[in-house]
């Protein structure tokens, strides 16, 4: 018998050889120190193997550990990404609300532009008013500027019902003297409304109006 | 339960020189044999008795009863010996069975057994506490599932190597691989709770395994 006849010291420990395979597995055994010391490890880890089965033990060593932990850093990770959204969303929606609000040209895409209205300054004492339909898509304004050549402009539009929140946007270039920006009305509560732009020279141009924002 | 601490050495030998060498009053071959055939009668006896003291007890019976004879008879075939020495070990679980069974119906000796049981047993489990410590390491240091998945489906649910390289889809030498370093492990944690002797032999027996399949 060779000494790697390990397939036999397997059968041997788990008591499946016949009695003939026994008595040359127990003669090779007695010649073979080895061989001894092989079913000696085979048994421990056998009778180690068995308690830890008895105790319960080793069901949670063999479950796919990998998978638990990793399902737990999935959620981990996902609820991560919900506070972080919840914060940035705090941070975009509420320190600067109407934040979607007002949308350069190159924003809106192929959204439906529900209505066209005009900005400019003139010598009336009041606030022109806008009526707008809170869904029925987004309304372009249409800023008479100063300094059309100024362009690009930076856009603010402040509610002045909640003083110190506003919004920013960019017009990158004017279009027969006008500025356009659109406003997404759904980002919108009725109320008075700032909408100022200011050229890259400095020079600040304030549009107040009043809108209207109806279901 | 599994095997003595003694320190063990394949020594290289003829049986016919050996017997001849205690026939001829040779105390030092006699304990040249004695090494030799020890782990292995120590197995036996396990097997047969599940009892590690015992077998010890009886492993000693069988040597006296092979070196007495050796001193006075030579052997007719040196081959055979290690397939005698098996027999006697084999006979003497038998008489010690019968021995016991009469035992049994004597009520003072019952008591008796059953204390020498009890001490027997705490050993059993402080064995069997021992290995499932070291075995649980192992399995918990292996990051696979697969190869935790192996070393039980091999050790303890003896299921065929064939079966179990084809269910997880591994080579029979990878298969050696896992297997040999789980060993080997399980082994060296055995060494560092207290173990020696026979353990560093199967430590050196594992190397030896390695090499072969290094060299394949």
């Amino acid at each position: 018998m060779k000494l790697n006849d390990l397939p036999t010291a397997e059968r041997y420990v788990a008591g499946t050889l016949s009695d003939e395979e026994v008595a040359r597995f127990e003669a090779a055994m007695v010649d073979r120190p080895q061989l001894a010391a092989d079913v000696n490890v085979r048994r421990r880890i056998k009778a180690g193997l068995e308690l830890l089965e008895q105790r319960g033990q080793l069901a949670p060593l063999l479950a796919p550990a990998s998978q638990r932990p990793q399902f737990l850093r999935y959620a981990a990770a996902a609820a991560v990404l919900v506070v972080v959204a919840g914060f940035w969303g705090t941070w975009r929606y509420g320190a600067t609300s109407p934040a979607a609000a007002l949308l350069a040209s190159s924003e809106i895409g192929a959204a439906k532009v529900a209505a066209n209205f005009m900005l400019a300054r003139t010598r009336a004492a009041g606030a022109p008013e806008f009526n707008v339909k809170r869904d029925a898509g987004l309304v372009r304004f249409r800023i008479l500027v100063d300094n059309a050549g100024d362009a690009p402009f930076a856009v603010r539009l402040t509610a002045a019902e909640q003083s110190g929140t506003f919004t920013d946007s960019t017009i990158p270039q004017t279009s027969d003297g006008f500025a356009e920006i659109y406003v997404d009305p759904r980002e919108l509560n009725s109320g008075d409304y700032v909408m100022s732009v200011s050229s890259q020279s400095g020079a600040e141009q304030r549009f107040p109006f009043k809108l209207h924002v109806s279901p | 339960m599994f095997g003595h601490d003694r320190a063990v050495q394949n020594i290289d030998f003829s049986y016919a020189e050996v017997a001849q060498r205690i026939r001829e009053g040779d105390k030092q071959a006699e304990g040249v044999l004695s090494q030799r055939i020890a782990p292995g009668i120590t197995q036996i006896l396990i097997s047969l008795t599940g009892n590690f003291a015992q077998a010890q007890e009886l492993c000693q019976e069988t040597l006296i009863i092979i070196i007495s004879r050796l001193r006075v008879q030579p052997l007719d075939e040196p081959d055979k010996l290690p397939a005698f020495v098996a027999q006697i070990a084999r006979n003497l679980v038998g008489a010690e069975r019968r021995k016991e069974h009469r035992r049994k119906t004597d009520v003072d000796s019952e008591a008796i057994d059953q204390v020498a049981d009890q001490s027997q047993g705490q050993e059993y489990e402080a064995q069997r506490e021992s290995a499932a410590v070291e075995i649980r390491k192992v399995l918990a240091e292996m990051k696979s599932v697969r190869d935790r998945s192996l070393l039980v489906r091999y050790y303890l649910r003896d299921e065929d190597k064939k079966d179990i390289c084809r269910e997880l889809g591994l080579t029979e030498p990878s298969f050696n691989v896992i297997l040999f370093r789980a060993r080997s492990r399980f082994l060296e944690l055995l060494q560092k709770r207290g173990l020696s002797g026979e353990d560093l032999f199967c430590l050196t027996f594992l190397a030896v395994i390695a090499a072969q399949y290094w060299w394949k």
